[in-house]
């Protein structure tokens, strides 16, 4: 027990003397920390435009409801609230990992304005965020984790046999009848708490300053799966960097080779599996859904075109008081109906070719350490682009509801009383169950689990043959 | 001597194993680069070419119809792919093809490229300039970093100076032999990249290109002049490694995106909602504080008095059409100020990243290619603005045509295709490479900086060496 101590405290001693795995520590823990104030930044921003949007809607359906209430035609006209003045706001609540994992959030909608008209009014209204920052990425703990922790575990270990070699430590322990493989094994396990205390230290802080709700069960136990994550990551790093330098190179060889593998999983795996998924299931074009919707429009509006003119094709306002405006709303909701069922088909091409993406992407995510991580740390924080797709659907499923309260009422002639305003449909979000995301994520953890605890296996016996020279 | 030096370290360069590996693999992925984003160029560029011919053509058959249907009707302006985007996408996959042009509306650009990739494009693209930005600069440090440190570790340094070579000759030579293997290596991608532009534009991007080499060439001996100075301060070849992984690490990765979401703190922009709320508050009280209604009967009034009349259907002209033109005056200007925000925010972003650019010169240098390949915001917002231009004249046109050739209240008044075809189309025209790098000044100015600095660094590690080597 004395002996384990000396050789903790020896080795914390020799950490300390090296400047770079101190530096490499620190750097960590003050990035991991950065990145998670950043992900509360921009949670919070989103947070406070959703609930904008919330407010601003149900102001408005007060309002009109008032008015109804005082008789004003237009807040009892279904046509004027359904297609002209009420929008619901659809709004994906925040995840609770959200800030340490921005992935799809800044880019995918995590809100929709629905409103009577066809699916394509709401569907199409994309952020309009910088696209410079959009391309450059997202600074947050995801990024930190998957990309720098590995270099900061390579910083730590690439010498961890060889440094001792080229300074002779390796001979003397030999020549002093050390048990060298009991020495490096020691050295290994120093190092290893290190990170593991690094690892857990920073993602506690990370939850604290990023503001996770780890005081509830959910909360507590999606982190404490996403830290494991991390860590398992790292110990897949670890185990490639002791792996490496059981092979007896050079130091400064050891920490090429496990740059380039850096580069292979990290960098380039993801890309060419980004690549190789958008090649074989290419999304349908944009260009050709922008023709196909104007064809629609243009067949809808020829239709409609007649009845339409009386009413300088879209603006009643400008008519005067005696036109009939339920005539007129009747027509845009016929044409909005042709419209919304040309498109939605084509919209579904886009989902059927996401989910065709998605399922190879899951696949190929095998091959690389990087990208499976990735992929967890993302789904577990809800960032992956399943919830907004999720959010995506279940607009649709509720835009139906929606435009049939109007319609309903629009076709059959029935205006709006004051109690409608309180008994139109309402959205809410159903979550997944965490169970649901825990289990989604089963494969690739214990796949993870399976990579790094064989490679380090395979590492720690390698040890026994590491030569002095 | 620093031919000779430079012959050796070639010699020696092109017989490593390791760099000949790399320098196959940085070939086959270039390759896999070429080809895909060949590929998508091809398909982009028919595709959208064909889209606005489609377009065109159903505005002008669109048939008989009130010119203000026709305005709600509206037309596409398409983005056109631009061939350099095959090297570098730039923030293309983040903007959106096409723009709706409607009546009363300035709309954003919608259909992101980047909204059909799956979650791991944000892990970054494999372009050609990613290769040759952060890919090449990774193998010249690899080259580079035991240049000088390992001739010092085995003491042949102190033998070489001995034999009367300079710590400057040594040093260039080092440089030049590095360089020019790379060079060696890089040239059957570099040959296939040209080759490939040539086929598909002729010689009329080729400048471009050679704007683009240069640029790229001028980092690439940036950081082999960074790893060869560092390799000549550092203690051991392996701290000189450290230090340029950590280095190349940094300012590839971390670097700009920190910047950038430090720029997202100190200048968010508002949100879509946020955005057109504030549009509809100005377009319902009027920029100057006189409401749209209040200007539209101040004209009414004005008309009336012109043709001494009282009513509105008494007036030679269609006043629906006068009160379109009004609503789109007061629209443009609400526009313009709200597009003027945002892009203001924007430009404070970018200056926050431009900013970084001194800390990283890749900033510096990813700022200039997509300036040169045609695939920067500026250029986006060169073809919006370019669009609602076209858009503010269409209206114009369909504007005047009803009040000129209709009276009000004459609800069945129809134009037909030869007021379509009087309205034009939008073609959209990229700017002159001399524009574009009228644009690069600050990013320019950067990568002199670090030039200049690195060669200073790098003549005083020569005489250190000489100290060194005494």
């Amino acid at each position: 027990m004395t002996a384990r101590h000396g050789m903790l405290g020896e080795e914390l001693h020799l950490l300390r003397r090296e400047g770079v795995a101190i530096w490499a520590v620190l750097a960590l823990i003050a990035l991991v920390v950065a990145a998670a104030l950043n992900g509360r930044a921009l949670m919070a921003a989103e947070a406070q435009s959703a609930a904008a949007a919330s407010a601003e809607a149900d102001e408005t359906r007060a309002a009109m409801a008032q008015q109804a209430g005082r008789g004003v035609a237009s807040a009892r006209e279904p046509g004027a609230a359904g297609y002209s003045v009420l929008a619901a706001p659809v709004i994906l609540p925040a995840a609770a990992l959200g800030p340490l994992a921005i992935g799809q959030t800044d880019l995918l909608p995590g809100r929709y304005l629905v409103t009577a008209r066809g699916v394509h009014n709401f569907l199409g209204n994309g952020g309009i965020d910088n696209p410079l920052r959009l391309a450059l990425g997202n600074f947050d703990v995801a990024f930190v984790i998957v990309w720098l922790l590995p270099l900061a575990v390579i910083a730590l270990t690439f010498n961890l046999v060889s440094g001792e070699r080229e300074r002779g430590v390796l001979a003397i322990a030999a020549a002093a009848g050390s048990d060298l493989s009991h020495f490096i094994a020691g050295k290994c396990r120093v190092r290893a708490l290190v990170l593991l205390v690094t690892i857990w230290a920073a993602l506690l802080l990370a939850a604290l300053v990023g503001g996770v709700p780890i005081a509830s069960g959910a909360g507590l136990a999606l982190w404490f799966v996403w830290a494991t994550t991390a860590t398992l990551y790292g110990a897949f790093w670890f185990a490639l960097a002791v792996w490496v330098n059981t092979r007896g190179l050079a130091s400064d060889l050891n920490a090429s080779v496990l740059t380039g593998t850096w580069l292979l999983f990290v960098v380039l795996a993801p890309a060419l599996t980004n690549l190789a998924a958008t090649t074989v299931f290419a999304a349908p074009s944009r260009v050709a859904l922008t023709t196909a919707l104007r064809e629609a429009t243009e067949a809808a509006d020829k239709r409609a075109a007649g009845e339409r003119d009386q009413y300088f094709f879209d603006h009643p306002d400008m008519r005067g008081q005696d036109m009939d405006m339920s005539a007129y709303y009747r027509s845009v909701a016929r044409s909005e109906r042709e419209i919304s069922d040309a498109m939605l088909p084509l919209l579904a091409a886009f989902d059927t070719q996401a989910g065709r993406q998605q399922q190879l992407v899951g696949r190929l995510q095998y091959l690389s350490p990087g990208t499976l991580s990735y992929q967890v740390l993302t789904s577990l924080a809800g960032s992956d682009g399943t919830r907004h797709r999720q959010l995506r659907a279940a607009a649709l499923d509720f835009h139906v509801g929606w435009r049939d309260f109007f319609d309903r009422r629009l076709l059959s002639a029935t205006p709006l009383e004051v109690g409608d305003y309180a008994r139109m449909p309402q959205f809410v979000f159903k979550e997944p169950a965490v169970a649901e995301v825990l289990r989604r994520n089963l494969a690739p953890l214990a796949a993870l689990l399976v990579i790094a605890s064989g490679l380090l296996a395979w590492a720690l016996r390698r040890l026994r043959r590491v030569s002095i020279i | 001597m620093i031919r000779t030096v430079a012959a050796k370290e070639l010699r020696g360069a092109l017989r490593d194993g390791r760099v000949l590996a790399g320098g196959l693999a940085l070939f086959v992925l270039g390759l896999v680069a070429l080809i895909s984003a060949g590929v998508r160029f091809e398909a982009l560029s028919q595709e959208r070419t064909a889209a606005q011919a489609v377009v065109a053509q159903q505005w002008r058959e669109q048939g008989e119809k009130n010119p203000h249907s026709a305005a709600h009707y509206g037309l596409y302006a398409f983005r056109p792919a631009l061939p350099l985007a095959f090297f570098d996408p730039g923030v293309s996959a983040y903007e959106g093809v096409s723009i709706w042009l409607e009546a009363h509306k300035r709309n954003f650009a919608t259909g992101r490229p980047a909204d059909d990739m799956t979650p791991l494009l944000r892990f970054g693209d494999l372009s050609l300039a990613f290769v040759f930005q952060a890919l090449v600069p990774l193998g010249l440090i690899l080259m580079g970093y035991a240049g000088l440190a390992s001739e010092r570790e085995s003491g042949t340094l102190r033998q070489l100076l001995a034999s009367g070579a300079t710590p400057v000759q040594l040093f260039a030579g080092k440089f030049l032999g590095l360089a020019v293997a790379a060079l060696v290596l890089l040239a059957p991608l570099l040959l296939l990249c040209a080759l490939a532009l040539f086929i598909a534009t002729g010689v009329t991007w080729l400048p471009s290109a050679l704007a683009l080499a240069t640029v790229h060439g001028i980092y690439g001996a940036l950081i082999l002049l960074l790893a060869l100075t560092v390799s000549a301060r550092a203690n051991s070849s392996q701290a000189a490694l450290l230090i340029l992984l950590a280095f190349w690490a940094m300012t590839s990765f971390v670097l700009p995106r920190m910047a950038a979401d430090l720029g997202r703190v100190l200048h968010p922009t508002p949100n879509a909602q946020e955005f057109l709320r504030a549009v509809d508050a100005d377009l319902a009280s009027g920029l100057d504080g006189v409401p749209p209604a209040v200007r539209i009967a101040q004209r009414r009034e004005a008309l009336f008095r012109i043709y001494k009349v009282s009513r509105e259907q008494d007036l030679p002209v269609n006043f629906q059409g006068v009160v379109f033109g009004i609503q789109d005056d007061i629209g443009n200007a609400v526009y313009d100020k709200h597009f003027g925000s945002l892009a203001n925010a924007i430009d404070a972003q970018i200056d926050v990243v431009e900013a970084a650019s001194i800390l990283s010169p890749r900033l510096a240098l990813g700022a200039i290619s997509q300036e040169i390949a045609g695939t920067s915001i500026e250029h986006q917002r060169q073809f919006a603005w370019g669009a609602e231009q076209f858009r503010r004249r269409l209206m114009e046109v369909l504007n005047r045509d009803i009040t000129f050739n209709s009276r009000s209240g004459q609800n069945n008044y129809r134009a037909g295709p030869a007021l379509w075809r009087k309205s034009g189309e939008y073609r959209f025209e990229a700017e002159s490479l001399a524009a574009s790098l009228s644009r690069c000044g600050g990013p320019a100015t950067v990568l002199v900086l670090w030039c200049l600095a690195l060669l200073a660094a790098a003549v005083l590690t020569c005489r250190r060496l000489q100290v060194l080597a005494a």
